[in-house]
């Protein structure tokens, strides 16, 4: 029915098209500020939390450039030579570079390679690449002799890091998906080096490993580390939840591990078959869509392995590999951490805070983890869940927390030192929700529960910027509820629907 | 974030919003040289929510600049039928507030999710899912009285 309703609409509304929109996507793309769009420059800025980070970051950035300039003053390193190749890959290929098929490029590892590890290499490079770049609106033409609108002008300072050797995973699959939208360039399959049948092999089991970027927290001194760590996150840690949305809530083990490129950088795709399921969500637009133990779900992660020879050829504005040999680009592999302190293994078994991935990557009922960063990513341990990121030991909370429900809805009284959150009894929404009051230390103590008549949450019947999310206030009031803090408890005055505005508002005393 | 993609269904968006081409054409664009020139808007993830709330408030502007409300009532060409469809449906729109033809555009003719329709109306997913229902019934109604569904 709803497919019907949707072609009337589509039909009635949807089929302008704009006309200046080549002209200015042109503009656009060739912008320098558009093109660092991608989701590495901005994961950092997805909770408050992060920001003194992505703020270190590039203090430590241009720390680095200082030291290295200094370095080379003083030690005359060889900037022309290469760093130690331990050994070489081949390439073989079977098909003639006329038929390549870029938009769908799969490498497939060796089998029998070793998974032993090298480091040799120390070599550090700096890279300082300014440049800038306008974009302005395309006139129409009646404005072609018009000045622009509005331009732009950036600047970027990047930095590299240390060139290590390594072996790739055995057994991988490197998918290349070509995500050219935002960065189109007219590359031949011979130079993207690419072929549908393309394989690595590995003689000596090793090839180079480049680290691309400096590690999330890498080198940061733990005084810093100290800083960075908001004290108050395990107390809030609901509040923090519930931040990063309504996440489904699973454990399992890693059973495979896929490599891809994605705008131009490397994301590893982790298959997880689901051993247990804490929480689930539902999206009544799509139908409810239900993760069971046993289902496997993949999880995008950014960073993984991506061959030089590609990550060149989709970011040809990066100049850290300039002077390399053919050769030398050729037989390496880069590696980006991105946002995992550990790389991701077969085998590996965590519990997972997950959201529906909206990034373009087509793979179907594809999932991020919730923020797009091991914060979320934790070991379950003797019922509790800790993050794997380190920089983050606080964050830890128990199997109880998140367990059967979630928890909607959460306020928290820093005079008090109390919070108080209510959850729906029911993932599907149907009956009753529940009052919990929140301790310091983040425990969950029940105090009472309630029936609705609808079986939807009557806070969410809030509307607007009505809707309120404070943390800070003793009295929360919305459309539809008012929320009064007192030494004994919270008083909560609500109706149920705001279909039914004039119904009368009903009062709930939670007691501490 | 597919670029081209993103442009058309601003470009609707917009389109639907000023009733006016060249209009549409400019806030569009406005909308996306906004959106790269700050930094603070560049959150994986959200891009296609920032994008929508850059355009319904330029569209904001547009009103006050102008003081005229949408209409969305410019047929395109087609055959009769077409148009006459068309316009029943336009006519059953016309009957639902602003707000609401507004999310129903997002929702069935961009295709946008209920996550993204609800952060831009700054409300839940659960109770934005609940107003498209309500809205659902209410048109489809208006369209069974033309025999269109």
């Amino acid at each position: 029915m709803n497919r019907k309703l949707t072609k009337l609409l589509k039909s009635a509304y949807g089929s302008e098209s704009p006309d200046r929109k080549t002209a200015f996507l042109q503009q656009i793309k060739a912008d320098p500020t558009w093109r660092k769009l991608h989701p590495f420059s901005s994961f950092f800025g997805l909770h408050p939390t992060l920001m003194p980070v992505s703020a270190f970051m590039t203090a430590a950035a241009v720390c680095a450039l200082i030291m290295v300039f200094a370095f080379r003053g003083q030690s005359s390193p060889k900037p022309e030579e290469p760093p130690e190749i331990i050994s070489k890959m081949t390439v073989t290929t079977s098909q003639s570079p006329e038929n390549v098929n870029t938009e769908d490029v799969t490498f497939k590892a060796a089998e029998n390679t070793a998974t032993e590890t090298a480091v040799t290499i120390s070599t550090v490079k700096a890279e300082k690449n300014v440049s800038s770049g306008t974009a302005a609106k395309v006139p129409s033409d009646k404005e072609e002799n018009d000045s622009p609108v509005a331009s732009k002008t950036s600047v970027f300072i990047e930095t590299t890091a240390a060139v290590t050797t390594a072996t790739v995973p055995a057994e991988t699959t490197v998918t290349s998906i070509y995500h050219t939208e935002l960065f189109r360039h007219d590359y031949t399959a011979a130079e993207l080096n690419a072929d549908e049948t393309l394989k690595y092999g590995y003689p000596d089991n090793f090839l180079m490993r480049e680290i691309l970027k400096m590690q999330f927290g890498e080198d940061v001194p733990s005084d810093v580390l100290d800083d960075m760590t908001d004290a108050e996150i395990s107390r809030d840690f609901i509040g923090l939840i519930l931040a990063w949305g309504e996440p489904d809530i699973i454990e399992g083990v890693t059973t495979g591990i896929e490599y891809i490129a994605y705008e131009g950088r490397p994301w590893t795709i982790c298959e997880v078959t689901v051993s247990k399921v804490h929480h689930f969500n539902c999206d009544s637009g799509n139908g409810y869509r239900v993760i069971n133990k046993g289902d496997k779900v993949k999880i995008a992660m950014p960073g993984g392995y991506m061959a030089l020879s590609e990550y060149i050829a989709l970011n040809p504005d990066d100049t850290q590999f300039e002077g390399w040999t053919e050769k030398r680009i050729n037989s390496t592999v880069i590696y980006e951490a991105g946002s995992n302190q550990r790389e991701p293994k077969i085998g590996d078994s965590f519990a997972y805070f997950l959201e529906n991935c909206e990034l373009d990557i087509p793979i179907e009922n594809l999932y991020v983890r919730s923020g797009f960063n091991d914060m979320s990513q934790f070991m379950v341990d003797g019922g509790y869940f800790v993050s794997c990121n380190s920089h983050y030991p606080d964050y830890k909370f128990t199997e109880s927390q998140v367990s059967e429900d979630s928890i909607w809805e959460y306020f928290y009284d820093p005079d008090s030192d109390r919070g108080i959150a209510f959850r729906n009894d029911s993932v599907l929404l149907m009956g009753y929700v529940s009052c919990y009051s929140i301790d310091k230390d983040g425990r969950l103590k029940y105090l009472d529960g309630f029936g609705t008549d609808d079986g939807f949450f009557p806070f969410y019947e809030s509307y607007g910027e009505e809707q309120v999310y404070v943390h800070n206030e003793k009295s929360v009031e919305g459309k539809y509820y008012q929320l009064k803090w007192t030494d004994e408890g919270v008083t909560l005055k609500y109706c149920f629907d705001d279909l039914h505005p004039n119904d009368e508002f009903k009062t709930i005393n939670f007691t501490f | 974030m597919k670029i081209e993609k993103e442009y058309d269904n601003i470009f609707r968006y917009v389109l639907y919003r000023v009733n006016c081409r060249e209009e549409a054409e400019d806030i569009t664009q406005e909308t996306f040289l906004r959106y790269i020139q700050h930094s603070e808007y560049h959150k994986a993830g959200s891009e296609r929510q920032v994008l929508y709330t850059i355009a319904r408030n330029l569209c904001v502007d547009f009103y006050r600049k102008t003081k005229t409300e949408p209409i969305g009532e410019d047929v395109p060409s087609a055959d009769n039928a077409d148009i006459l469809r068309d316009v029943a449906v336009r006519v059953a729109m016309s009957k639902l507030s602003e707000e609401e033809r507004e999310i129903i555009i997002l929702r069935f003719v961009n295709g946008e999710n209920i996550s993204v329709i609800a952060k831009i109306f700054g409300t839940s997913r659960f109770t934005m899912s609940r107003m498209i229902n309500g809205i659902i019934s209410r048109l489809k109604e208006e369209l069974g009285k033309e025999e269109l569904l």
